[in-house]
């Protein structure tokens, strides 16, 4: 979603369904990204599920999108285009491909990390 | 050839060719020492310093104009007046003082001669690497007293603390540096020329080469960028600024998201006596969303994916996965639709909300090199591959019949025919020229938007 070109309609289009608690968000090391969403579009988020920490509570060896994807989808990330120049219009395929797979992988790498916590402590505190 | 071999073979140490980051960091330092070190307290020779930076012309115009400027009264340079002289003349006749600011002169003097033995052997390799030939005449220069970028320096005999200590005011020393600084500045130029000369051919290779570099990535995405603030038109500012407070954008034309203007601060007890409070505070415009917030049902449950290629089948399944091309065994777009229209992002945002989607992958690229704050350019949006598949209704199956009907085409009159079928029906436009995916659009439309 080109967010230059529609920065004026994302945050009023898209802000009920990042407000909805109904719909889980999941996103990876959201730090900069939930400010980046309120200060750009006015969006809040509610119902977030953040693989980095769930990561980090399953204090699993690394805590990086890499780690996740190569351990649970057997991908290699290319890291590349992390400073690329992301004004450029068009975005190159390349760069394309690689903005994909930040999220292409992401539903299936947290349905494992579930599965993962579904033993851990802080889960079943929440279930009871 | 280089004036460690020149030297002959007496020397078996070769003098250490500095890097460019080393020389510019040598230049820097030269130039700082040059402006802003007090070199001595007789303002004439403060003026002296000035003027070695400003080339022999100034000094002509300097030996001219100086009793005029005297009595203009803006004769001091770098801040330093009559008064600073003496007032450094009073401390100097403090001992202790005197003998600090002498070691500390001597050190510098030291540091500065040792930095113009880096600069000469710099130049003089670079001179060696670029072969003795007509070195002026290859950059369209005439040949001149010095040659280009060519620097010998003066005090490389220098050995003893008594002669750095004397050296320091010694305007042979700070000749030197401006020497120094300007044989650096032309080295830098010359690199930075060579720099440009990069050739098309070059920059495709540096764009299609696997090996290529995050700097180089960089680079070349930096030609002819024009700022999205002014080309989209951004209607309010990007603010670098981190004096004033933050304040959540919230769109007016959700006026259940506005917001809440508080009637007192919202620190209670926990506020510092020192702190400083704005003028005005706003409630969170989400805080009921997140207050009332509880965990739905299904999120709770134990999982029972069982699969080993997970429920989207894109765990370990780049065999066979419909989303990787076979050719270069990496993700294709496939699959993929690209949103830069209103309608298309409404369309989006209804169907997710009708679709009863219960998770969605997001993540967000934002450019932050030239913009304190930065602002974000893109953002990726994953959904179950069969979420929104069987809601497609309306314009957008429309849509998917004429792409389908394009794809028969050759593709590059596909996008021209999306235009047209805007113009004509007021449909909604799926660009898909350059992610080349039109044919995967009916079977997986919507699986993961981006």
């Amino acid at each position: 979603m080109d967010t230059l070109a529609l920065r004026a309609h994302v945050g009023p289009i898209l802000a009920p369904i990042f407000a909805d608690p109904s719909i889980v968000k999941v996103m990876h090391g959201a730090d900069s990204d939930i400010p980046w969403l309120q200060r750009d579009f006015g969006i809040y988020v509610v119902n977030l599920f953040d693989t980095g920490k769930a990561a980090r509570s399953l204090s699993l060896p690394s805590f990086g999108l890499a780690y996740l994807l190569s351990n649970y989808a057997g991908v290699v990330a290319d890291k590349r285009h992390q400073l690329s120049d992301w004004r450029q219009r068009p975005i190159p395929d390349e760069m394309l491909a690689y903005a994909r797979s930040d999220t292409h992988y992401l539903l299936d790498v947290y349905d494992k990390l579930l599965q993962n916590l579904d033993e851990t402590e802080d889960v079943r505190s929440i279930r009871t | 050839m280089s004036k460690a071999i020149a030297k002959g073979t007496n020397e078996e140490k070769a003098i250490p060719t500095p890097s460019i980051q080393q020389l510019l960091s040598a230049l820097a330092m030269g130039v700082k020492s040059v402006n802003s070190f007090p070199i001595t307290s007789k303002k004439r020779g403060i003026k002296r310093l000035a003027v070695i930076q400003r080339g022999s012309a100034a000094a002509d115009e300097m030996n001219s104009s100086s009793e005029e400027e005297d009595e203009k009264g803006d004769g001091d340079y770098d801040g330093l007046n009559e008064e600073d002289d003496d007032e450094l003349a009073y401390y100097l006749a403090f001992p202790e003082f005197s003998d600090l600011v002498k070691s500390i002169k001597g050190d510098m003097s030291k540091l500065l001669v040792n930095m113009l033995d880096s600069v000469e052997a710099g130049t003089q390799s670079h001179l060696s690497s670029v072969g003795n030939g007509d070195i002026d005449g290859a950059m369209g220069r005439t040949s001149g007293v010095k040659s280009f970028g060519n620097f010998e320096n003066p005090l490389s005999s220098l050995s003893s603390r008594s002669d750095f200590d004397q050296l320091f005011e010694e305007p042979i020393l700070w000749e030197a540096c401006a020497d120094a600084c300007d044989s650096l500045v032309e080295r830098v130029e010359k690199v930075l020329s060579s720099a440009n000369e990069v050739t098309t051919a070059e920059k495709k290779s540096l764009n299609t080469t696997s090996s290529v570099s995050k700097i180089q990535t960089m680079r070349s995405s930096l030609v002819d960028m024009e700022k999205p603030q002014i080309v989209y038109g951004f209607s309010h500012r990007i603010n670098n600024a981190r004096e004033e407070p933050y304040i959540p954008l919230i769109a007016p034309s959700l006026p259940q998201y506005g917001l809440k203007k508080l009637d007192t601060h919202p620190f209670g007890d926990f506020l510092p006596h020192d702190a400083i409070l704005a003028n005005a505070y706003y409630d969170n415009p989400f805080r009921e969303e997140i207050e009332t917030f509880r965990y739905q049902p299904w999120q709770i449950l134990p999982s029972d994916i069982s699969d080993k290629h997970g429920t989207g089948r894109t765990l370990f399944s780049n065999e066979f996965s419909e989303f990787i091309d076979k050719r270069t065994g990496k993700l294709s777009m496939k699959g993929c639709i690209w949103i830069d229209g209103e309608a298309d992002l409404r369309c989006l945002a209804a169907k997710i909300q009708e679709a009863n989607v219960k998770e969605i992958a997001i993540d967000l690229e934002a450019h932050s090199w030239r913009s304190f704050s930065g602002f974000t350019c893109l953002m990726q949006i994953s959904v179950r591959p069969d979420a929104l598949r069987t809601e497609m209704s309306g314009p957008s199956d429309k849509v998917c019949l004429l792409i389908e009907f394009c794809i028969q085409m050759k593709q590059n009159i596909t996008q021209l025919v999306f235009v047209i079928v805007k113009k004509v029906f007021g449909l909604l436009r799926f660009h898909c020229g350059y992610t080349g995916v039109a044919s995967s659009c009916r079977s997986h439309t919507c699986a993961h938007l981006c």
